[in-house]
């Protein structure tokens, strides 16, 4: 277990140094900082005294360590759109994110489970195609034009919700369905054919032998054994929902990170954006860490591979 | 033809995929209209068959007068081109890098597989804005992107697909006769990778075109006044109100290519190899 654990948390730790050199190279390739940095009056004497500070005069090895350095320290930076701290820019951001993110994570989950086990026990049948069809359907269209047609129908032509914001219940719903949409198809595919194979195996024959009621079978047998494969899903789909996150909240205007990311694109905040994705891969980078550790430990066969 | 072979016949996929490809292809023969010209005499007329419509614009016009059918078939053009190139590129990058890490494993292989987990630890939109932020907007920066996404998948899907066919009889046996790497890897490697590489590509092609149109939403991709299915959509989003057909029928035109596309991945996987059911 310590072997796997060490190992793991190696490969982990090299995924961050790469996540920081890419960073590092498309923060060099945008331009030089410099020049956000100073007044458009700033002479050649103040210029290069900023680029020692810096350490911009250095060669380019000891500008990431130096790089590196300041992250570590969680300094990102300064934002030039708003002259704060990056860390500050987008720390304010996240509560909304994560709150977007978790809705849209319990709708899928929740939704792509159930609808995936009724398909599956309804193998065949009218249910079990239409839940088919719409999983693969969900999966063809883009986010944000399942957004925009949302709030065409509930918010234009019904005006059930408000087109966009935050701040209610009522503005969370649209961005939430719109987020949960693939997930919830990659989810509910997974869960029927996961559950189809479990459903075949040999002990659920013997269960149905034994005579025990199908929903025991189902419920209680069947569905902790086929729940491996979704539960390990769930996780790659988070990362997913993030990403998907950033076009949702631009779509519904939602005061998240993802929305700062695109804002940031149009002012040319740099900074912004590469300390965003770098906080991003991170968290995600730990987060896979956890779930594999888990995994370690409920499944020896998954340690010794 | 025998009726078994039609009823195998992809019907649905390539009905999908046909008009698409067509209006790609040919598309200025095709126009109704030329989709850069502006007439603001009409703007945003409805489509033909409602209260308003002009039989001369079938589906309606843009904010500029411009006819949308027009605009639909010339973004055809721009989109398809776009993600073929990507996803051709990025095939062609993952596929090597995928033999080549299987096949020699060591530290070439562990150089691969850290890069790929690199890649695959950022959210693809994400991914896209980085690159963005380093190359500025425009068609460069989407190809980039794209290629940037899908070569990882390639190369990790080919990577698990080499390892086995490395310890086949056959692979052995060439060795024994004498055979270069190159020609183990091109002539008895490749070949069996067909099957996988063919499923992947089509999948591919789906979620390339996903991307793109996310990416030209957000406006870091294909600039006006070009015509692309993403950018309609982001044009059309500020007249949701007084022109809803503009994001509508955008929107339905990446829907119908990514359902062809997915739908012929299926077909082509259940076709070729009933195995590859887990990409």
């Amino acid at each position: 277990m310590v072997s796997f654990f060490l190992h793991r948390l190696k490969l982990a730790l090299i995924t961050v140094f790469g996540v920081t050199l890419l960073v590092f190279i498309a923060a060099r390739l945008s331009g030089d900082v410099v020049y956000t940095l100073v007044d458009a009056s700033a002479g050649q004497e103040e210029i290069d005294k900023m680029r020692r500070q810096l350490d911009l005069d250095k060669p380019v090895w000891l500008q990431y360590i130096s790089y590196v350095g300041h992250v570590a320290r969680g300094d990102f930076g300064r934002s030039i759109r708003y002259q704060r701290p990056v860390v500050e820019v987008i720390a304010e951001r996240i509560p909304k994110t994560v709150q977007l993110g978790l809705a849209a994570f319990a709708v899928a989950v929740s939704l792509g489970i159930s609808l995936g086990i009724l398909a599956a026990r309804t193998r065949g049948s009218l249910i079990d195609r239409a839940a088919r069809t719409l999983a693969v359907l969900a999966q063809s269209m883009p986010h944000f034009w399942i957004g925009i047609m949302a709030i065409l129908i509930f918010a234009v032509i019904l005006r059930w919700l408000p087109t966009s914001g935050s701040g209610t219940w009522q503005h969370l719903v649209m961005p939430a369905l719109t987020l949960a949409t693939f997930p919830m198809a990659a989810i509910m595919r997974i869960t029927r054919s996961s559950m189809l194979e479990t459903l075949d195996a040999e002990y659920v024959k013997f269960l149905r032998v034994k005579g025990l009621a199908e929903r025991l079978i189902v419920w209680k047998h069947a569905l902790r054994n086929a729940l491996i494969p979704v539960v390990a899903l769930s996780g790659i789909q988070l990362g997913n929902l993030l990403g998907g996150a950033v076009i949702v909240e631009t779509v519904f205007s939602w005061p998240g990170l993802g929305n700062l990311m695109v804002e940031s694109i149009v002012s040319r905040d740099y900074p912004v954006i590469q300390s965003g994705v770098l906080m991003i891969a991170v968290f995600l980078i730990t987060l896979n860490f956890l779930v594999d550790l888990v995994f370690g430990v409920i499944d020896p066969r998954i340690r010794y591979n | 033809m025998t009726w078994r072979s039609l009823r195998r016949f992809p019907w649905i996929p390539v009905l999908l995929l046909a008009p698409v490809v067509i209006c790609g292809i040919a598309g200025p023969l095709l126009y109704p209209h030329d989709p850069t010209v502006v007439n603001l005499l009409a703007p945003r007329k409805p489509p033909a068959w409602l209260a308003g419509g002009d039989p001369a614009f079938l589906l309606g016009t843009d904010h500029f007068g411009r006819d949308l059918l027009s605009r639909l078939i010339e973004g055809a053009r721009v989109t398809l081109m776009v993600a073929v190139l990507g996803v051709v590129v990025a095939a062609v990058i993952g596929i090597t890098a995928g033999m080549v890490a299987g096949y020699f494993g060591g530290w070439i292989d562990n150089v691969v597989m850290r890069i790929v987990d690199v890649k695959m630890s950022i959210p693809t939109i994400l991914l896209t804005i980085l690159i963005g932020s380093a190359f500025g907007g425009g068609l460069v920066t989407i190809i980039c992107s794209i290629i940037f996404v899908f070569w990882a998948d390639y190369a990790r899907v080919i990577r698990g697909e080499t390892l086995s066919l490395r310890e086949r009889g056959y692979v052995a046996l060439a060795k024994v006769a004498n055979c270069s790497h190159v020609r183990i890897l091109l002539r008895h490697i490749l070949p069996n990778l067909f099957a996988t590489c063919m499923v992947l590509f089509s999948l591919q092609l789906g979620r390339a075109l996903i991307v793109e149109a996310a990416i030209t939403f957000i406006g870091l991709g294909i600039q006006p006044p070009a015509s692309a299915w993403g950018l309609l959509i982001a044009e059309g989003r500020n007249y949701l109100a007084t022109a809803w057909w503009i994001p509508t029928f955008a929107g339905l035109a990446i829907t119908m290519t990514v359902l062809g596309t997915n739908l012929l991945g299926d077909w082509l996987r259940d076709a070729l190899d009933p195995k590859l059911r887990q990409l």
